[in-house]
């Protein structure tokens, strides 16, 4: 029995598909919303709503940081000093205790250097960018592994999806959608899919590139050694073993450079230098920044770490803003932070900044608004890509199994539904949320910021246990009907997060747009056009289901008369 | 498709096992591709490049290979040639890499 | 001309391009037209199809530097050719203009 490559390739890109598409289809929405996060964090944290031009001056680091950061935190292990810009317009200071790893952050705005209130929320940074790497499970990495094997998996549709593509070509501008629903969902699955194969392939790859010390965290062990097992090398064996047995993270300096480590040093010029323990002051923040940028040029760098601040061996790590180029750069320059005089740079190897090239392809941290967009709207093809998808593969089903109570088909129509318009409604709900919340660290003793987040997970169970009913509950057409009722949903909701907004801080649409707050009013007009899109989507799913229920009644008229056998 | 009664289990048990093979032939795909990443660092740098430079290359590389060699086990067939296929090259990469390290010399 | 004024020239020539590109197509030519088409005009449509498509790729990179401006010419194309879709779906009497008998 031959089967051809084409079948093979249909089998896997079927299997793959409903094993993963609702997963995939998660990943891509959130991966979708964090192309804007910042611009969401503004809508979610009103007090950050600043402005900030790129060209403003910079605030004064030893007059308006260091006064702050000698207060709040004198004998902390690393300071943190993030210069305001475009997408985000405020001062973060940020900065660890000698007890614990977690730093505090605090936000100032950058002209009066007055602190902005904690907006006690994760925010699109914090949660939906989160949630799209590795599933907020952080655990030994397990969430990053599961969303690099629909990564793979996602890479294995795309080719296959090629390969059985049988007009390829022909069917390049296809866009049937006056006929059948089905003929016409699956157009739209073939065009998204085409039009933008080499945006899927890219942002996928890239995506498992830049986690590749995650997926592949044995590839330097060839070349740099082994973590020391039975075999112990002579002099710092002992250590060697007690640094690589050490998870990794773990503050007190290991005498022994893990091979990791050395990798890493090498190759992305990560360095970590021991204190001292010998009191000096620290220099001039502002003449180092100054002296920075002779060498990269105004307005480079972005984010100035001070390791061991009034230590004689602290150093200062300035890093460069990566705003004219897609290359995610990666080189810093150190100083001593108790003579201000440069120390060492480190700038990436042409291979490596191939690597950085394909990050940056990924993080897309560049000032380029078209472009931005241009992503944005990729990132929802994507979507409508898994979605149609998964659609098709559950009608193709159906008609191929004639009954109509098939356990398998009924598991895979709660999975879509909930899947694709779940996690929609529950974008909604997290940004609902958050606006009505008083901005209190906790209630009840569970912080705000953990509120968000149940209502997220707790609206996306809600639309699992709708589907279940619906489709549980009609075998022919429950599931139109739960895709219906939840596009319902999703529009009231977006329409309310909209008045949320407005209502709770008075920005509404008029306002942001008359006085070109930009991030606010773009988050506004998307969510309106989303709601816009789900309404037109249950239209025409409520015709589907009327068109579905009179069928179904004259079935079974024609069964009570005796004219058709039952079927089943 | 027709269920006889004592064949009502059929079609689960053997979805249960096809889906064990599935994730057993990933998994072996991955061992697969990881070390060929580790075997393609080495022969990188004994060309020339640099230790972190022959990492990374082998590493961006790495994930291209992983799924080609998933496609191309999947596309085998029968189950059978798609194991004969992913163990031989198991056992190829680790036993070349084991040859490579013990003969050749750490640099 | 600033580069964003070069990005949106780069996309109507994109969307020209695919646009021609579609009626080399006997279907869609059929669609636009309503009639059969000779096999030389389906060459010289392919041909200035494939032109429009480089040149929008020029335009691209006269704006921007050169890694943004691939990364952008791929998008702007995946966005003309949604649109030529919808339009061949929606007026396909609309490309009339672009080839008349």
């Amino acid at each position: 029995m031959k089967t051809s490559l084409r079948t093979r390739m249909g089998e896997i890109h079927t299997w793959a598909g409903v094993v993963l598409g609702a997963l995939l289809f998660a990943i891509f929405w959130t991966g979708t919303l964090s192309v804007f996060d910042k611009e969401v964090d503004r809508w979610m944290m009103p007090a950050t709503r600043l402005t900030w031009a790129a060209d403003s001056p910079r605030p004064s680091l030893d007059h308006d940081a260091r006064p702050l950061l000698d207060q709040r935190a004198p004998k902390a292990p690393a300071w943190t000093i993030i210069l305001p810009t475009e997408r985000v317009p405020f001062l973060t200071l940020s900065y660890g205790t000698e007890e614990s790893r977690k730093s505090s952050r605090e936000q100032f705005d950058p002209r009066t250097m007055a602190q902005l209130p904690p907006s006690q929320t994760l925010g699109a940074s914090g949660f939906l960018y989160p949630f799209h790497h590795n599933l907020t499970l952080r655990t030994k990495d397990i969430g990053a592994w599961v969303v690099g094997i629909a990564a793979m998996g996602m890479l294995c549709l795309l080719v296959s999806g090629v390969i059985i593509h049988r007009k390829l070509f022909a069917e390049f501008f296809s866009l049937r959608l006056h006929r059948a629903f089905g003929r016409s969902n699956l157009d739209v699955h073939n065009v998204t899919g085409i039009v933008l194969l080499p945006f899927y392939i890219l942002i996928t790859l890239s995506g498992l590139i830049v986690a590749f010390s995650i997926y592949y965290p044995t590839a330097h062990e060839a070349l740099y050694g082994r973590p020391a097992t039975s075999q112990p090398r002579e002099g710092g064996a002992p250590a060697a073993q007690e640094a690589a047995a050490k998870p990794r993270g773990t503050r007190s300096a290991a005498r022994e450079e893990t091979p990791e480590r050395a990798f890493l040093r090498e190759a992305l010029g990560r360095v970590r230098l021991s204190a001292a323990r010998q009191p000096a002051d620290v220099a001039s923040l502002d003449a180092i920044v100054t002296d920075a940028e002779k060498q990269w040029g105004a307005g480079a760098v972005y984010l100035v770490r001070v390791n061991n601040p009034g230590d004689a061996r602290g150093h200062v790590l300035l890093r460069r803003a990566s705003n004219e180029t897609v290359t995610k750069d990666i080189d810093n320059l150190r100083y001593s932070s108790a003579t201000g005089k440069q120390i060492g740079e480190f700038q990436a190897s042409p291979t490596v900044n191939v690597w950085n090239f394909i990050a940056g392809t990924h993080y897309i941290q560049f000032s380029h608004w078209l472009l931005r967009w241009l992503y944005f709207l990729g990132g929802l093809g994507g979507c409508v890509m898994i979605g149609t998808g998964l659609f098709f593969w559950t009608q193709a089903r159906r008609r191929k199994q004639q009954r109509q109570g098939h356990l398998g088909v009924s598991l895979m129509d709660v999975v879509s539904v909930a899947g694709v318009c779940g996690v929609l409604a529950a974008t909604c709900a997290f940004f609902i949320v958050n606006q009505w919340l008083p901005r209190q660290e906790s209630f009840g003793g569970i912080d705000r910021e953990r509120w968000e987040v149940w209502a997220f997970y707790a609206v996306w169970v809600a639309s699992l246990l709708h589907g279940l009913a619906c489709i549980l509950g009609n075998k022919a057409f429950g599931h139109l009907v739960a895709w219906r009722d939840q596009c319902r949903a999703i529009a009231a909701l977006a329409v309310l997060a909209v008045v949320s907004n407005a209502g709770v801080t008075g920005d509404h649409l008029i306002r942001t747009l008359s006085q070109g707050n930009w991030p606010v009013a773009g988050v506004d007009l998307c969510l309106l056009a989303g709601a816009v899109l789900a309404v037109m989507a249950a239209s025409r799913l409520g015709r589907r289901v009327a068109e579905a229920s009179f069928t179904s009644r004259a079935q079974l008229a024609d069964q009570v008369l005796g004219k058709e056998p039952a079927h089943g | 498709m027709h269920t006889s009664r004592g064949g009502a289990w059929r079609a689960p048990v053997r979805a249960l096992a096809m889906s064990l093979h599935v994730v057993a032939a990933c998994i072996a795909a991955y061992v697969a591709s990881a070390r060929c990443v580790e075997l393609a660092s080495l022969m990188l740098h004994r060309l020339g490049m640099a230790r972190s430079d022959a990492v990374m290359a082998a590493v961006m590389a790495g994930f291209v290979g992983f799924c080609l060699i998933l496609l191309w086990a999947f596309s085998r067939p029968t189950m059978l040639r798609t194991w004969i296929g992913l163990g031989s090259l198991v056992l190829v990469s680790t036993l070349a890499l084991k040859v490579i390290e013990t003969f050749g010399g750490r640099v | 001309m600033d580069s964003v004024t070069f990005l949106w020239a780069a996309f109507a020539v994109s969307i020209a391009g695919f646009a021609w590109l579609a009626l080399a197509m006997d279907s869609h030519w059929k669609q636009v037209h309503g009639k059969e088409q000779t096999s030389g005009r389906r060459r010289m449509l392919r041909i200035v199809g494939a032109c429009s498509l480089a040149a929008s790729l020029g335009l691209c990179l006269v704006a921007d530097p050169a890694s943004m401006a691939v990364l952008e010419w791929a998008m702007l194309l995946a966005a003309a050719a949604v649109l030529v879709a919808l339009v061949l779906h929606a007026r396909p009497r609309a490309l009339r203009w672009l080839c008349p008998i």
